[in-house]
């Protein structure tokens, strides 16, 4: 056959076989067309992994969704939590919400704490790498708890750093902008902008005594708490205030409902507590 | 046709020593793992999944895809970040084989084309596959390789996905989908919808192979489209002298069923030079790209 002699049906073939491959693109990207995981009350999956982050997102596209970036040792995240499961409860599917421990080098940690919350939303853990790459993706600083709202599109509408309460995340949930937003900070965390160390380990320490001189220049003798883990009182307050218990001395520097990583010398603790004062 | 014959064994011998020597993580079959050194950076030239159990090299589709679909890529690209840059080393190192002679790793190294010729000796009527069907492999690449994981971002500030090995890749399926997930028996690999779509596409790609010739390499090979149009600008490419008598022999025995006196500059050519040795006046042969030749098309 001469070429521009006239094309016969089959020659076009090709173009329905290529474009089939476009009928499981477009089932794999279509809002909401698939559930993540229970609606409520029973307790949310503890997933592992960037991947498994990735697909929890990409199940959420086309509702609106939070992301709560958490640690077990932030005290103030632990109080949170709660609030995020409740808002889970109320407005799932339209609303996703989804927690990623990005501060516990240990998996049996948050394994520990979910089994005990039994809270609905689900987890996710990343390892540290896994977390610093998120943490530079999304471009958070090194403070803890941040919550971050996607749109149903998959566009970032507002992200907070610090705990706020509950009303404050329904408000989040229902699309407010970051300005717009109440300003809803959970429990006492004290005054926004004003940084207060929590230094835990004995008192004849050097270690815990070099803490304390780092964060005592830091925040001043009214910005320091020093709790003894071997004094019962000290002791239950720590269990009260939810202060992680680590082997060695530690102190974790917060500002309002926000707090830096637990800090086992004096440099990192200045290190964190900077971070957290211009993330905050 | 002895010395095609001659031909036809040094080059499955070559094809052979290649599949072998890109595949030394034989472990793999056993374990049902996949390997993970550092020689993992380089790809093969050819498609060979990155998840083949014994691969020791990465495939270059399947590193473009990943490339192209990390976050932020195009503002990357323009800000000269570096992970996104690579994507310049890599087209680089996978296009090389094709500026010297076009599709020759097709002939010689691509582990999938010795498959696709090998199931194709298997006694069975045989269907052509109309010319017009080779446009099917740059939209392939275009679409599913380039554009669709650049642009489609269902998962808020993260990558896109590697939409050819996703929905499309056949070699993926049938040479690291299906053993690994035999291997795990679905207690840990997720078995969706989505694999039941690659598997029933690779079972019919893979049937095409005993009725056509290369039909993947024609038709749907995201990299024959590139090493095809880059093979364009190649430094060897093929000639036909005044000699060449129209007798179809060469067409007979081309593995991408192309007659080579009729265009001989095409895109398609694998330039596996069997027709060379078939042609009974020996009007066939390669020359450099300098020397100006008024026969080519």
């Amino acid at each position: 056959m001469k070429k521009g002699s006239g094309r016969r049906l089959r020659d076009w073939f090709w173009i329905p076989i290529v474009l089939a491959f476009l009928v499981p693109v477009v089932l794999v990207v279509a809002p909401g067309h698939r559930e993540t995981a229970s609606s409520s009350g029973e307790a949310g999956p503890l997933l592992e992994g960037r991947g498994a982050l990735d697909s929890l997102l990409q199940a959420s596209s086309g509702r609106r969704l939070l992301v709560n970036l958490w640690a077990t040792w932030c005290t103030p995240c632990i109080g949170e939590l709660p609030h995020l499961s409740q808002v889970r409860d109320s407005l799932y599917p339209s609303v996703e919400v989804v927690a990623v421990s990005v501060g516990d080098p240990d998996v049996e940690a948050v394994r520990r704490f979910h089994d005990e919350a039994g809270l609905s939303l689900p987890m996710v853990w990343l390892d540290a790498a896994a977390a610093r790459r998120l943490t530079d993706e999304w471009e958070v600083a090194d403070v803890l708890p941040v919550t971050i709202a996607f749109g149903p599109g998959g566009r970032e509408e507002s992200r907070v750093a610090g705990a706020r309460s509950l009303e404050f995340f329904m408000a989040m949930a229902a699309g407010g902008d970051a300005d717009s937003l109440p300003a809803g900070e959970d429990g006492d965390g004290g005054d926004h902008g004003v940084l207060h160390v929590n230094v835990v380990g004995p008192p004849d320490s050097p270690e815990t005594t070099a803490l304390l001189e780092e964060a005592m220049r830091l925040a001043g003798d009214e910005g320091v708490d020093l709790y003894d883990p071997r004094d019962p009182a000290d002791s239950a307050a720590m269990d009260s205030l939810m202060l992680p218990r680590m082997d060695v001395p530690y102190a974790q520097p917060c500002v309002g409902a926000a707090c830096g990583r637990p800090s086992t010398t004096p440099s990192m603790l200045a290190e964190t507590a900077a971070g957290l004062l211009a993330g905050s | 046709m002895a010395r095609l014959q001659r031909w036809r064994i040094a080059r499955r011998i070559i094809q052979l020593g290649f599949l072998g020597a890109t595949n030394l993580y034989l472990a793999g079959w056993v374990r049902g793992a996949i390997y993970t050194g550092s020689s993992k950076m380089f790809p093969i030239p050819g498609l060979h999944c990155y998840s083949c159990p014994s691969s020791v090299l990465s495939c270059p589709v399947g590193s473009i895809q990943s490339i192209v679909s990390s976050p932020g890529f195009l503002g990357g690209l323009s800000s000269g970040r570096a992970d996104a840059l690579a994507l310049i080393g890599l087209l680089g190192l996978v296009l090389l084989p094709a500026f010297v002679a076009g599709r020759i790793a097709c002939a010689y190294v691509c582990p999938f084309g010795l498959i696709q010729d090998l199931m194709y000796r298997i006694p069975a009527p045989r269907l052509r596959v109309p010319a017009s069907w080779r446009a099917g492999k740059y939209v392939m690449l275009v679409l599913f390789v380039l554009l669709l994981p650049m642009v489609l971002r269902p998962v808020p500030l993260a990558g896109g996905d590697p939409w050819f090995c996703k929905v499309v890749c056949p070699a993926g399926t049938s040479l690291a989908g299906w053993p690994l997930a035999l291997h795990d028996g679905g207690e840990t690999l997720q078995l969706g919808w989505l694999f039941g779509w690659k598997s029933a596409v690779a079972a019919l790609v893979l049937a095409w192979f005993v009725f056509s010739k290369r039909p993947f390499c024609r038709v749907l090979c995201p990299l024959g489209a590139l090493w095809g149009a880059a093979g364009k600008a190649s430094l060897v490419r093929m000639r036909v002298s005044e000699d060449c008598i129209d007798c179809g022999l060469c067409r007979d025995v081309c593995p991408v069923d192309i007659q080579i006196n009729l265009e001989p500059a095409s895109a398609e050519c694998i330039r596996c030079g069997e027709c060379i040795r078939a042609c009974p006046v020996d009007a066939i042969s390669h020359r450099p790209a300098w020397r100006k030749d008024h026969e080519e098309g």
